[in-house]
């Protein structure tokens, strides 16, 4: 049970984004809580819609034989003008699940005052939570999770509780920025950079390759003076990769 | 194998009806649309008639007539525009692993279906009633090239949408396309109307077959001279197996 490319070649033109992945290789085995760890300009966006079949690669091969999430919290799929549990039965018929099980257990998150709500009248700290509980409580084997700390405000507690409930019966795949994060709940990664994908079985070697990747850049931009301001803009850096 | 048609048949649905339910979001005023466009739409036709009663033929029911020949080919021609963006352009329904790109353009094409069926019959059974027209002689008849402009505008929306991926200018020839067809397919005319040295070159157009098809199961006192369901069928089939060649083939590539 895996997903696997094999070979892969993509080029990737998405914005200011110009990157080119020649010859890439990526192995999610069954179960396996793996990272990927990438900048905002790695064009990490072209590669989850390859593992989600959303886009052809230019040449190479993708084997997928287990179920894969599409990447949590997106809000793309929301109608703004429908009710939270509207967008949720389109999720319960789209996957086959049924409907009251599914809309009783994202309500029974937190979100049960929420639901009749217009999604457009509802925060969008609410909005985030409820794609990241939505995806989170449907049955895959395989979750992309894009964001860790979702709701932080509202629910203290409940990305953490999901994430770790989710780890117990299935496959992670975290798209991340944040080292830190990447080494809580993952223990393989593959680091994103200038074309290539490099793997590691251990995540302090992939926390420090990824590291000397993000230092390099600030080294580039030339902002390496104000360590706080540099801390700052990571930051920022971290919250752009939001899909 | 089944259980794949099963699960498509569920995906279908589904981007069916979250289709349906954007329509609420188009028409600020709900589904209030169902009613505002039919009126708009009689108005129009009201003010049309009087230009055009000496255009259709004189013992058919003027409003009847146009109805029967605008609204179907309206489907067909929404249908197939719904089916070439779906497969042309990347949907963002597409980031949901189990949706293809077949699924968005059929479920596309079923709501246009919805939305010119139901403007098919809040226009047509008054219409006909008033005009002593009602009820249709061959009610199979009607609904069968219904059926089959709604196909047939997904397979060459698959075609087209295919060709577009790879050569974006197709959007232009569509569109001079569509404009022929308004005027060739039957819209506003019969076949009896144009002299028969000219058939030839009309009868080849399975939508103007469709047109007559629709009259020819509508009005008692109407019947095509060439109207022929299996004609129409061939072109559907052939159609639908190269739109959908062309899809799976097209899917491996790169969008633009």
């Amino acid at each position: 049970m895996t997903i696997e490319l094999q070979h892969v070649k993509k080029n990737v033109r998405a914005g200011a984004v110009r990157v080119t992945y020649d010859d890439l290789n990526i192995r999610l085995g069954d179960g396996a809580d793996v990272a990927f760890l990438a900048h905002s300009e790695a064009g990490i966006e072209s590669v989850l819609n390859l593992l989600c079949a959303a886009d052809a690669p230019d040449k190479g091969r993708i084997i997928r034989d287990h179920s894969i999430s599409w990447p949590i919290p997106s809000t793309q799929y929301i109608q703004r003008h429908l009710s939270l549990a509207a967008n949720a039965r389109f999720l319960a018929r789209l996957y086959e699940v049924d409907e009251k099980d599914y809309l009783a257990r994202i309500a029974e998150t937190g979100l049960d005052p929420f639901m009749n709500s217009r999604v457009d009248r509802v925060s969008g700290e609410i909005k985030t939570i409820f794609a990241f509980v939505a995806g989170v409580c449907l049955p895959f084997d395989r979750y992309i999770i894009t964001k860790t700390g979702v709701g932080k405000k509202a629910f203290p507690d409940l990305a953490d509780r999901l994430l770790e409930d989710l780890r117990a019966r299935a496959g992670l795949l975290l798209v991340t920025s944040q080292a830190k994060a990447a080494a809580k709940y993952c223990d393989q990664a593959y680091v994103f950079d200038q074309g290539t994908a490099t793997f590691y079985d251990d995540m302090e070697a992939a926390t420090e390759h990824f590291n000397s990747i993000q230092s390099k850049d600030k080294d580039k931009e030339g902002g390496a003076e104000d360590e706080e301001e540099d801390d700052d803009s990571d930051l920022q850096n971290m919250m752009a990769l939001d899909f | 194998m089944l259980a794949d048609l099963r699960t498509q048949f569920n995906v279908i649905v589904a981007l069916t009806i979250r289709e349906l339910q954007s329509l609420q979001k188009s028409y600020n005023y709900g589904f209030a649309w169902a009613l505002l466009e039919p009126l708009m739409f009689i108005a129009v036709l009201r003010v049309a008639r009087s230009f055009l009663k000496g255009l259709t033929p004189g013992d058919l029911p003027p409003t009847t007539f146009i109805v029967l020949g605008i609204i179907p080919n309206y489907m067909f021609l929404n249908a197939m525009q719904a089916v070439m963006r779906a497969t042309g352009d990347q949907d963002k329904m597409l980031q949901f692993p189990r949706v293809t790109p077949v699924d968005v353009g059929i479920a596309s094409a079923l709501r246009a279906f919805c939305i010119y069926f139901v403007l098919f019959l809040v226009f047509v059974v008054p219409s006909s009633i008033i005009e002593k027209a009602w009820p249709p002689q061959n009610i199979l008849e009607v609904f069968f090239s219904l059926f089959s402009l709604l196909t047939f505008g997904i397979s060459l929306g698959f075609v087209f949408g295919s060709v577009r991926r790879v050569f974006p200018p197709i959007k232009q020839f569509v569109s001079y396309y569509s404009l022929a067809n308004r005027m060739i397919g039957g819209m506003m005319f019969v076949i009896t109307q144009i002299p028969s040295t000219y058939w030839p070159y009309l009868t080849w157009n399975p939508i103007l077959h469709c047109s007559e098809m629709t009259r020819d199961g509508w009005f008692v006192q109407y019947t095509s001279p060439i109207a022929s369901p299996s004609y129409v069928l061939e072109w559907i089939i052939g159609m639908l197996l190269l739109g959908l060649s062309l899809e799976r083939f097209v899917r491996r590539i790169p969008y633009i």
